[in-house]
C-alpha cells in the first residue's frame, strides 16, 4: 500500500468543518465504542458513519470501498481473537479445530470488532475530509510551536519525493547486478542506507532553503488561513454526543455497559 | 572551499559566474545570504551585502536582501501547496496576510504561474517547480538574486522561458547566475566572474575576459563558453581571421562571419564509424507502455539498434526517453509489443541476466552507489564478476585517471560534489565493458571539462580497448550539443512516439520537426543556417566549433 | 565602501538544546523514510498482533528504528517524541488501517524512547542507550496496545511474556539496528550538520 495522502479534495459540509471538532468527534466515538458493549448499538453507530461518509462528505464509493478492503480484515481479526479468548462459560455453539466458539465469545468478538471498525472508520472520514494545511494550522492553534508543527508539512512533502527515490534505488541496485540479497542486514544496508543518505542530504538542502526564507526568525508568524471553529462542526459534534448519551442510557438499561 | 576572494558588484549589475565542478560556486552563494557562517562553515575577511555586514545580521534579514535559487530544485521546495510555498517567506517575516496574498499573486504572475496557487508542488513538472522556487524567493522582495544552475535539467523550451524570465528580472534586481548553458546568457550579462578551485581566476566585462582568456577557460579550467566565441578563438588562432567585435551571441557572429568565404564541402575531422554487425543487438517491436498510475508513456514504438552504433534518444521532458531506455535493461517490460536483446525477449529475462551486458547510468548518479569508497565503487562490478585483484587494481586506477577522479579514491561517494558523482557513476559502468551502455542525461549539471573529458575518455576507451570497441552507446538527452558532437544517429521521441529516426545531420535539416518537439538547434547550426541565408557558402552539417573553423578558407595562404 | 547599516547587538538563545531548522527537518524526514519502509510491514504487524495476541504484537520489532535514529542524530531532548508524533500523524494521513490509534502508539513509543535516553541524561548515545531506547519504546507501547485491543483478558502470564519478548526483539531489531545505521551515517561524514557529527569518535 503506497504511502500517499488520502485527503480527497472537495467542498462539502464535512470538508468545511474545522479539523479540531472532527478530531474531537473521533475521540467521542472511541469513548462510545469502549463504553457500549452492545453489538447492535455499535452497528447503528457504524451505519451513522456510512451516512456521514456519503451523505455529508459525498465521498466516492470506489475510494471508500478500496480503503475498506484494508480496514475490514483488521477489525475482523481483532474480533476473532477476542472471541477465542473470551469463551467464559456460555453455551458452546461450534468447534473450530481446537478453539471453542461460544455465544458469549461470539457476542464479545462482534463488539470488539465493531469497536475497532468505529475508530478506524471515523479516522478515515477525518483523513478524507481534512486538508493537511488546515490540520497543521489547528495544531499551531493548540500552542504547539510552529517550527515543530511545520515539520509535518515537510514530512508530507517528502513522502512522494522519497517514494520515487526508493523506487529508483531499487532499479539502480538491480541494474548494478546486485543480487536480491536475502540476508536481513545486507538487504537493509543495500537499500535503506542509500535512501537515508539521500534523505539526510535533501533535508540539509531543505533546511538551508527554509532558513534563507527566514524560517524560525521570529517566535510567531502570520498565516493566510488561520484556524477558526466552525458552527457546523459544533452542531455535528453535539448531535453525535446526544445520540451517544441516549445509546449509553439504553445500553445501561440492557445491562451490557462498559464490559471490558 | 573559497580562498581570498575579493570583488565588488554594484546595484543592477548582471554577473555571470563560471567555474568547473567543485570550483566553489554553490559555496559562494551560501556566503551571500549568511548561511555561511551562521548555519554552516566559517569565514574570514569582510563580506557586505546590500549595505549589511553579513557576519552581523541574521539569515532572516539577509534573506530579504539576497534571494537564492538552489541547485537542487526538488529539495528547496518544502511545502505541499504552491501558495504555501510562495507565501512561506513573507509569513515567516510576519507580514500581514493581506499583503502576503498580494505578494503571492504578484510573484506567480511574474513567473507565469497565475492560477496555480492550489496545485500540489509535487505534481508539477521540473520547469514549473523551478518557477515556483523563483516565485517563492521573489515574494521576499530581495534586491539581489543568486541562481545556481537553474536550467540544469530543463528541456530547451523551459530553458528559453527561464532565460526570458531572467532577462525581465534584471530590470530591478542585481543578479549573479551560474549556468553551464552560457550560449544565451553571455550576450546579456555585463560581467564575468570565473572561479577555479575556490580562487577568483578572472573578473571583468564578459567580452574582455572571453577575448583574452577564452582559451585558458576552455582548455585549462574546463568551462563552457559560447560556441560562437569558441569559433572566433579558433579562427583567430588557426586562420588569422579577426572579427572587429569579439562575438558573444549568434547575431554578433552572423554580422562578423557573413563576408568570410567558406570551403564547399565540410572538412569533417572524424570519419563516421562503419557499422559492422548485421544482427541488431536491440530490437524494439511495436512497444507500448503504461505506468501503474495509468500514464501512457510509450505508444507503438519500433526501432533496431546494431552493435557498435552511437545513437542519441532525444525529445522534450516527459516524451518517454527514460521509459524506453529502461526497457533495454529489463527494468520495465512492455505492456504491448516486445523488446529483444540479442534475440532474447526481455519478458523472459531478469535485470540480473541483462545487468552484465547492458550498462545503465542513471540521471541521478548517487542512487547507483553500493560501496563506501570511490575505489571500491569502481571495482564493484569487476569483483562480482570474479576478476583477480591485481587486474582489478590496474583497471580501476586507469579508470580513475580517465574520469578525473584522482585524489578522491578514499572519499565516500556521497561526499563528492554533483559533477564528481556523475563521473564516478559512468566510470563504474564502463569498467565492466558492457555490450551496450545507456547514459541517461549524462550532461545533467556538468561543466564543459567534465562532459568533454567524460565523453572523450569514453570514446578513447572505445577506440583503444579491443573489448570495448564494439560497445553500443545510447545517449538519452535534450542537450543537442552532445547529440551533434557524439551521436551518428538520432531517435526523436514525442509524446511516447518515434517522431524521427535517422542520421543526426539529417535531423538538423528538418526545422519544423525540431520546432514541434521543442528541440533547439545546436548554436553552431543556427549560425551556419543564418550565414547561408546571407548567401555564404557554408556547409550544412557543421555542428562542432572545430568543424566550423576547419571549413573557413584562410585569408592568407597559411594553413594549419 | 558604501555606508554600512549598523545593527544593535542581539542575543540569540544559542541554548545547548535549541532545535535548529535542520534538526526539525531531519526528525520529520527520518520518520518518512521508515514510514515508507514500514508501510508494507504495517499491515503484516496488524495481522500478527491480532492473530497471536500480546506475543504476536511483540515479534516484529522494526517499528522503533525511526525515533531511536532521530535521537541518535539530533541528540536533543524531545527528538524521539516529536519524530514519533509526526510518524503517527503521517501514518494516519496515509491511510494506516489503525487510523487514530497510530497516534497512541506514536505517543507511547516516543515517550518510551525519551525515558531511555533521559536515564542517561541525554549524554550517552552508544549501543546500550539505543538498545534501551528500542526496548522501552515497546514496553510503553504495550500499555496502549493491550488497552485498545483488550488483551487484558488474555491473562497476566501472557502479557508479561509478551513484554519480555518485546523488550529483547525491539531492543535488538529497533535499538541496535538504529545504532548501526547511525554509526554508518556518522562514518560516511553525512551528519556534520548535527550534534552526532560534532565529537570525533566519542559515542
Ligand atoms: N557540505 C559539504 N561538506 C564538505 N565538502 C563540501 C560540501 N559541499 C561542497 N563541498 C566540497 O567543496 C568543493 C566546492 O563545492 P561546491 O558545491 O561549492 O562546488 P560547485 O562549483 O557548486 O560544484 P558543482 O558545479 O558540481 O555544483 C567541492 O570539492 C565539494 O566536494
Ligand atoms: N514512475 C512513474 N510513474 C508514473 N508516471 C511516470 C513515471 N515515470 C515517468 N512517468 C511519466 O511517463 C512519461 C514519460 O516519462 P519519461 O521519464 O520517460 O520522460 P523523459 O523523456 O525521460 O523526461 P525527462 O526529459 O524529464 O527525463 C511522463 O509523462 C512521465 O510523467
Ligand atoms: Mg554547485
Ligand atoms: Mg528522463
Amino acid at each position: 500500500m503506497r504511502m500517499t495522502m488520502q485527503y480527497y479534495r472537495a467542498n462539502t459540509v464535512m470538508h468545511r468543518m474545522d479539523a479540531l471538532t472532527k478530531f474531537l468527534w473521533i475521540i467521542l466515538l472511541g469513548v462510545l465504542g469502549f463504553t457500549i458493549s452492545d453489538p447492535l448499538m455499535l452497528a447503528a453507530l457504524v451505519l451513522a458513519l456510512v451516512f456521514v461518509t456519503f451523505g455529508l462528505g459525498r465521498l466516492p464509493a470506489g475510494m471508500v470501498l478500496r480503503m475498506g478492503f484494508y480496514f475490514f480484515p483488521l477489525s475482523l481479526a481483532a474480533g476473532f481473537f477476542q472471541m477465542v479468548i473470551r469463551s467464559h462459560g456460555t453455551t458452546v455453539l461450534a468447534h473450530l479445530g481446537p478453539l471453542a466458539v461460544t455465544s458469549g465469545g461470539l457476542q464479545f468478538g462482534a463488539v470488539f470488532g465493531l469497536r475497532i471498525m468505529l475508530i478506524a472508520f471515523a479516522s478515515l472520514i477525518f483523513v478524507w475530509t481534512t486538508d493537511p494545511r488546515d490540520l497543521i494550522v489547528s495544531i499551531i492553534y493548540l500552542r504547539v510551536p510552529y517550527r515543530i508543527a511545520y515539520a509535518v508539512f515537510v514530512a508530507l512533502r517528502f513522502v512522494p519525493l522519497l517514494e520515487n527515490e526508493a523506487a529508483v534505488i531499487r532499479e539502480a541496485q538491480s541494474v548494478r547486478g546486485v543480487e536480491q540479497v536475502h540476508g536481513r542486514i545486507e538487504s537493509l544496508k543495500r537499500y535503506v542506507l542509500p535512501l537515508l543518505l539521500s534523505a539526510i542530504r535533501k533535508s540539509e538542502n531543505t533546511a538551508v532553503a527554509m532558513d534563507s526564507r527566514a524560517f524560525g526568525a521570529f517566535p510567531t508568524r502570520t498565516y493566510i488561513k488561520e484556524f477558526r471553529w466552525t458552527a457546523s462542526g459544533i452542531i455535528f459534534l453535539m448531535t453525535f454526543a446526544a445520540a451517544g448519551a441516549i445509546l449509553i442510557y439504553a445500553a445501561a438499561l440492557r445491562g451490557n455497559l462498559y464490559e471490558r | 572551499m573559497l580562498q581570498d576572494l575579493s570583488f565588488e558588484v554594484s546595484r543592477g549589475e548582471f554577473v555571470l559566474v563560471l567555474g568547473a565542478s567543485g570550483a566553489g560556486k554553490s559555496t559562494l552563494g551560501l556566503c551571500l545570504n549568511g548561511i555561511v557562517p551562521h548555519v554552516q562553515g566559517a569565514t574570514e575577511g569582510e563580506l557586505i551585502v546590500a549595505a549589511h555586514r553579513v557576519r552581523e545580521w541574521p539569515v532572516s534579514t539577509l534573506g530579504s536582501k539576497v534571494g537564492i535559487i538552489f541547485q537542487d530544485v526538488e529539495s528547496q521546495l518544502c511545502m505541499l501547496y504552491v501558495r504555501d510555498e510562495v507565501a512561506f517567506g513573507p509569513e515567516n517575516l510576519r507580514i500581514p496576510s493581506a499583503e502576503v496574498e498580494q505578494r503571492v499573486s504578484d510573484a506567480l504572475q511574474f513567473v507565469g504561474l497565475q492560477g496555480y496557487e492550489n496545485k500540489f508542488v509535487f505534481e508539477l513538472s521540473g520547469g514549473q517547480k523551478q518557477k515556483v522556487a523563483i516565485a517563492s524567493v521573489l515574494a521576499m522582495r530581495p534586491e539581489i538574486l543568486f541562481l545556481d544552475e537553474p536550467t540544469a535539467n530543463l528541456d530547451p523550451r523551459s530553458t528559453n522561458e527561464l532565460v526570458d524570465l531572467i532577462g525581465r528580472l534584471r530590470r530591478d534586481h542585481t543578479i549573479l547566475i551560474f549556468e553551464n548553458k552560457v550560449d544565451q546568457l553571455a550576450g546579456i550579462a555585463d560581467r564575468l566572474l570565473v572561479l577555479d578551485g575556490g580562487r577568483l581566476a578572472f573578473d571583468g566585462p564578459v567580452r574582455e575576459v572571453l577575448e583574452e582568456h577564452g582559451d585558458t577557460l576552455v582548455n585549462e579550467l574546463g568551462v563552457w563558453i559560447p560556441q560562437v566565441s569558441e569559433v572566433e578563438l579558433g579562427l583567430r588562432r588557426r586562420k588569422h581571421v579577426r572579427s572587429a567585435v569579439f562575438p558573444l551571441s549568434l547575431n554578433e557572429a552572423v554580422e562578423q562571419y557573413a563576408p568570410l568565404n567558406f570551403r564547399g564541402e565540410p572538412a569533417r575531422t572524424s570519419a563516421p564509424r562503419p557499422v559492422i554487425a548485421l544482427k541488431p543487438t536491440i530490437e524494439v517491436d511495436r512497444v507500448g507502455f503504461r505506468y501503474d498510475d495509468g500514464t501512457v508513456a510509450l505508444r507503438d514504438v519500433s526501432f533496431n539498434i546494431r552493435q557498435g552504433e552511437k545513437v542519441a534518444i532525444v525529445g522534450p521532458n516527459g516524451s518517454g526517453k527514460t521509459t524506453i531506455s529502461k526497457h533495454f535493461t529489463g527494468l520495465l517490460k512492455p505492456t504491448s509489443g516486445r523488446v529483444l536483446i540479442d534475440g532474447a525477449d526481455t519478458h523472459k529475462l531478469s535485470t540480473r541476466d541483462l545487468a552484465r551486458r547492458i550498462g545503465f547510468v542513471f540521471q541521478n548518479p548517487e542512487h547507483q552507489f553500493v560501496r563506501d569508497s570511490v575505489r571500491d565503487e569502481v571495482a564493484f562490478s569487476l569483483r562480482i564478476g570474479g576478476m583477480d585483484e591485481a587486474e582489478i587494481a590496474r583497471r580501476v586506477d586507469h579508470e580513475i585517471e580517465i574520469f578525473n577522479l584522482k585524489g578522491l579514491e578514499d572519499r565516500h561517494p556521497f561526499s563528492l560534489s554533483g559533477g564528481e558523482r556523475r563521473r564516478l557513476s559512468v566510470a563504474t559502468m564502463i569498467i565492466a565493458h558492457p555490450e551496450v551502455l545507456v547514459l541517461d542525461e549524462p550532461t545533467y549539471g556538468q561543466d564543459k571539462s567534465n562532459t568533454v573529458r567524460m565523453m572523450d575518455s569514453l570514446f578513447k576507451a572505445l577506440a583503444e580497448d579491443e573489448a570495448v570497441q564494439e560497445i553500443t552507446l545510447i545517449l538519452v538527452t535534450h542537450d543537442m550539443k552532445l547529440v551533434a558532437g557524439y551521436a551518428e544517429r538520432a531517435i526523436v521521441m514525442r509524446q511516447g512516439r518515434v517522431a524521427f529516426d535517422g542520421p543526426t545531420s539529417q535531423l538538423f535539416l528538418d526545422p519544423d520537426l525540431l520546432r514541434d518537439t521543442n528541440l533547439e538547434y545546436p548554436p553552431l547550426f543556427e549560425l551556419s543556417r543564418a550565414l547561408r541565408d546571407r548567401g555564404a557558402m557554408v556547409p550544412a552539417s557543421l555542428l562542432r566549433p572545430e568543424d566550423f573553423v576547419a571549413s573557413v578558407r584562410a585569408l592568407q595562404a597559411i594553413e594549419p | 565602501m558604501s555606508q554600512v547599516a549598523v545593527r544593535e547587538p542581539q542575543t540569540t538563545n544559542k541554548g545547548r538544546y535549541r532545535y535548529t531548522t535542520v534538526d526539525i527537518v531531519v526528525i520529520a524526514v527520518i520518520g518518512v523514510v521508515f514510514g515508507i519502509l514500514n508501510s508494507p510491514m504495517g499491515v503484516i504487524y496488524q495481522a500478527f498482533q491480532a492473530a497471536f495476541g500480546p506475543i504476536g504484537s511483540n515479534i516484529w520489532g522494526v517499528f522503533d528504528i525511526s525515533q531511536v535514529l532521530a535521537m541518535y542524530i539530533v541528540r536533543k531532548p524531545g527528538a524521539a517524541f516529536i519524530n514519533m508524533m509526526i510518524n503517527g500523524l503521517v501514518q494516519m494521513l496515509s491511510g494506516n488501517p489503525a487510523g487514530a490509534i497510530t497516534l497512541g502508539w506514536g505517543f507511547t513509543q516516543g515517550v518510551g524512547t525519551e525515558v531511555a535516553f533521559a536515564v542517561f541524561g541525554y549524554r550517552r548515545f552508544d549501543w546500550l542507550a539505543c538498545f534501551l531506547g528500542g526496548a522501552l519504546a515497546q514496553e510503553f507501547a504495550n500499555f496502549w496496545t493491550y488497552y485498545i485491543y483488550g488483551f487484558g483478558k488474555a491473562g497476566l502470564g501472557q502479557l508479561l511474556l509478551g513484554d519480555l519478548v518485546g523488550f529483547f526483539t525491539y531492543g535488538v531489531m529497533s535499538g541496535l539496528i538504529a545504532f548501526g545505521i547511525g554509526t554508518f551515517l556518522r562514518r560516511a561524514g553525512v551528519l556534520k550538520a548535527f550534534k552526532a557529527g560534532e565529537q570525533p569518535k566519542a559515542a
